[in-house]
C-alpha cells in the first residue's frame, strides 16, 4: 500500500521549545489514522505543517506524492480540521462552506450543494441559515467538521475533531468518519483512546515531537498474539501454565492475559485457553483480541 | 514497524526515497484561477466585513460627519454669500454669482486644497463639490485605518484564516482581503458622496445638480485611489502583527507617522539640504501627491494616482513580506 502521508525528519522549535525532534512517519492510503499524544507532542504542530500553515526549520513533508502541500495547486485535495480555530462570525454555516468549497475549485452550484450535503451530514440543516456566532460551541465543532470533509479530499487531518460534542454527536461523527474508510485517508489527532481505537485501523504515537510507535492497530495493540478473557474469579495460573508451556499467562484485575508466540493465531488461543477455563470455576464473561490502545499507548510511556 | 537508525523507533514501512519524490515542487501560477481565489477571498471578506457591527459603525460615522461637515460648510458659504450680497447691494442669483467671484471663496478653497493658486483654477468646479474632495481626502485614511488595520490580523489571531490558507495561497489571500477592504473603503466613500449631495440638495440655494454628480463621483474616484496607499498602509500594519489590538495601534502609528514624515519632508530647509533626495524621499509617501490629485491637467493628476496606487501596493507587499514568512 503506498503511503498518503509521508513526513521526514520533521523539526520545529518555538523559541526554546523543541515542538518536532526529528518526526517520521508515514500514513498508509486509504486507512483512518490516530495521531497520539500527551498534551505538547507536537501533534498540532505537525498538522499544521502538514496543511501548510507552519513552516518547518528542517525536514520534509510528501502528501500523496505530490511533495508539500500547495494550497492552490493541491486545493481541496486535502483538507483539515484545525484545533481551537474560530470561525468567521458574521456569516452563516451555509455561506461559509459554499465559500470554501469555492474556493476548493467547485462551481457555483455545486459548492451550495456540497454545503447542503455537509451540513445535513453533520445535523445542522436547521441552523444553515443562522450566523455562526448565534451557534453553540458543538454547532461550530459540527461547522468545522464539515468544512473538512467537503468535496473530495485525498486525505483530511482531523484535530480533536469531538472534542466539545455530546455523546450522542460523538457517534455520529464516528460513524461519518469509518464511513470515509477506503475512499480517502483520515488522520485524527485525539485524546480519546477509547473513540480512536474504535475509529482507526493505524496509529502513531508522537511523544516530544517523536515518532515512538507506529503501526496497524492490530500490531500495536498485539491482536494476533495477546488475548484478555474477563472472569468472575480469578484462579491458580501455575494449573494453565503447565498445561500450555507456549503461553504466558498474567492476571490484570479480573482480566486473563494470555501472551503467546507470534506463530500462534486468536482462534488457536482460544481453543486452547477457553476449554481450561471452562473446567476452573473461573467463569468466563468476556473475551478480547489484543490489548486495548490505551495500555499499549500507556505501556509504550512507561517504556 | 523496524527501527531506524536515527536513535528511535521509525514507523516508515514505505522507502521515503520513492514517498518523497524528486526536487523542489514547481508552484501553480495560473492567472485566472489566481484571479478567481482573489475574487472569491474579497467577496467573502466584503460580507463579512457588511454584516460586522464594526465595519457597520463606522461607515454610519463617517456617513454622519460627512453629512454634518456638508451642513456646516453649506451654512458658512450662506453666510459668506449674504454677506458679500450685503456689500455689494445685490440679491437671490446675483449674490450667488457675486460668491463666485470673489476672493473670500478662492481664500476657502484656497484652505481646503492647500494652495490658493490651484483654488483658482477650480473655481468652475461646484464649491459642495470641492468641500466633499476636501472632506473626503481629508478623512478617508483615518476611515481605512479604523476599518482595515486589523483585517488580517483577527483572522491570523482567531485562526479563521487557517480555513482559507490551505485552500487557497497566501498571495491570493491577502490580495483577496486588499481588494475586499477596498470595496467597502469604496463604500464609504459612495455612502458619503450620497450624503454630501442629497444635503446640497436639500439645503444649497445655487445647488447645480448635474454638475455637482458629475463633480462629485470625479472626486469620490481620486478620494479611493488616495485612500488606497493608506489602505496598503493599514493592511501593511494588519500583516505585520498577529492580534487585532496590535494591528489597530501599529495602523494608527503608521498613520500618524506617514502623515508627519509627509509633512516634515516640505520644511524647505530641509529641501535645500538635498533638494532632489527629499523631494524623492517625500513622493514615497501618500501626502506628497495629495495636491496633484487637484489639478486640472490629467497628467498630473494621472502620475499623482499611479504614485499612490505604487504607495498602497508598497506597503501591502512590505507587510505581505512578513505574512508570507511567519506561521499561520
Amino acid at each position: 500500500m503506498k503511503p498518503a502521508l509521508t513526513i521526514r525528519g520533521l523539526r520545529k522549535r518555538y523559541g526554546r521549545t523543541q515542538a518536532l525532534d526529528g518526526l517520521d512517519f508515514a500514513v498508509p492510503e486509504g486507512v483512518i489514522c490516530g495521531l497520539v499524544g500527551p498534551n505538547g507532542a507536537g501533534k498540532t504542530t505537525t498538522f499544521g505543517v502538514v496543511g501548510g500553515l507552519i513552516r518547518p526549520d528542517a525536514g520534509q513533508v510528501d502528501v500523496g506524492g505530490r511533495g508539500p502541500h500547495h494550497a492552490r495547486r493541491d486545493s481541496g485535495k486535502m483538507t483539515m480540521l484545525p484545533q481551537d480555530c474560530e470561525l468567521p462570525p458574521h456569516v452563516s454555516p451555509r455561506q461559509l462552506l459554499h465559500y470554501l468549497a469555492r474556493l476548493q475549485g467547485m462551481s457555483a452550484g455545486q459548492a451550495t450543494r456540497a454545503a447542503d450535503q455537509r451540513l445535513e451530514q453533520v445535523a445542522l440543516s436547521d441552523r444553515a441559515s443562522s450566523r455562526v456566532k448565534e451557534l453553540s460551541h458543538g454547532m461550530r465543532r459540527r461547522v468545522a467538521v464539515a468544512q473538512a470533509l467537503l468535496g473530495d479530499p485525498e486525505i483530511v487531518l482531523l484535530d480533536e475533531p469531538t472534542a466539545g460534542l455530546d455523546p450522542a454527536l460523538v457517534v455520529r461523527m464516528r460513524e461519518l468518519f469509518v464511513e470515509q474508510r477506503g475512499r480517502r485517508t483520515l488522520v485524527i489527532s485525539s485524546h480519546n483512546l477509547l473513540e480512536l481505537e474504535a475509529t482507526c485501523d493505524h496509529v502513531v504515537f508522537i511523544e516530544a515531537g517523536r515518532c515512538v510507535r507506529s503501526g496497524s492497530l492490530a500490531e500495536v495493540t498485539e491482536q494476533g498474539v495477546l488475548m484478555r478473557y474477563l472472569v468472575e474469579r480469578t484462579v491458580e495460573l501455575s494449573a494453565l501454565q503447565q498445561a500450555e508451556p507456549e503461553l504466558t499467562f498474567r492476571w490484570d484485575k479480573a482480566t486473563l492475559v494470555v501472551q503467546a508466540p507470534s506463530s500462534w493465531t486468536a482462534s488457536r488461543m482460544n481453543a486452547t485457553v477457553v476449554p481450561q477455563l471452562m473446567a476452573t470455576e473461573a467463569g468466563l464473561l468476556e473475551i478480547r483480541q489484543g490489548r486495548s490502545l490505551e495500555d499499549a499507548y500507556l505501556a509504550g510511556a512507561e517504556r | 514497524m523496524r527501527r531506524c537508525g536515527h536513535g528511535v523507533t521509525r514507523c516508515c514501512p514505505w522507502p521515503l526515497e520513492t514517498a518523497l519524490g524528486g526536487g523542489p515542487q514547481k508552484l501553480h501560477s495560473d492567472p485566472v484561477e489566481r484571479i478567481r481565489s482573489i475574487g472569491l477571498v474579497a467577496g467573502f471578506d466584503l460580507l463579512e466585513s457588511l454584516r460586522s457591527r464594526k465595519a457597520i459603525a463606522l461607515l454610519l460615522l463617517y456617513l454622519i460627519a460627512s453629512l454634518g461637515g456638508a451642513a456646516i460648510f453649506i451654512h458658512v458659504l450662506g453666510e459668506l454669500r449674504d454677506r458679500i450680497a450685503q456689500e455689494a447691494g445685490v440679491m437671490g442669483a446675483m449674490a450667488t454669482q457675486a460668491l463666485l467671484r470673489s476672493e473670500q471663496l478662492v481664500e476657502l478653497i484656497g484652505d481646503l486644497v492647500g494652495d490658493e493658486a490651484l483654488a483658482r483654477s477650480l473655481l468652475s468646479i461646484p464649491v459642495l463639490a470641492l468641500f466633499y474632495g476636501w472632506f473626503s481626502m481629508t478623512f478617508i485614511p483615518l476611515l481605512v485605518i479604523l476599518t482595515s488595520a486589523d483585517s488580517i490580523a483577527s483572522e491570523i489571531a482567531t485562526g479563521s484564516a487557517r480555513y482559507a490558507l490551505f485552500r487557497t495561497d497566501r498571495l491570493s489571500w491577502a490580495l483577496g482581503k486588499l481588494v475586499g477592504q477596498l470595496c467597502l473603503m469604496t463604500l464609504g466613500v459612495v455612502l458619503g458622496a450620497a450624503g454630501a449631495y442629497a444635503l446640497g440638495l436639500i439645503l444649497y440655494d445655487g445647488f447645480a445638480p448635474g454638475q455637482t454628480a458629475w463633480w462629485i463621483a470625479r472626486l469620490a474616484a481620486r478620494s479611493i485611489v488616495y485612500g488606497f496607499a493608506y489602505l496598503g498602509v493599514a493592511l501593511c500594519a494588519s500583516q505585520l502583527v498577529r492580534t487585532r489590538a496590535m494591528a489597530r495601534a501599529l495602523g494608527l502609528l503608521l498613520l500618524f507617522a506617514v502623515w508627519l514624515a509627509g509633512t516634515l519632508l516640505r520644511i524647505p530647509s530641509l529641501n535645500e539640504w538635498s533638494p532632489q533626495l527629499v523631494s524623492a524621499v517625500r513622493h514615497l509617501f501618500p501626502n506628497a501627491h495629495s495636491l496633484d490629485l487637484w489639478r486640472p491637467a490629467l497628467l498630473d493628476r494621472g502620475v499623482a494616482m499611479g504614485a499612490l496606487i505604487l504607495i498602497g501596493l508598497g506597503f501591502f507587499a512590505l507587510g505581505f513580506v512578513r505574512l508570507h514568512r511567519r506561521d499561520a
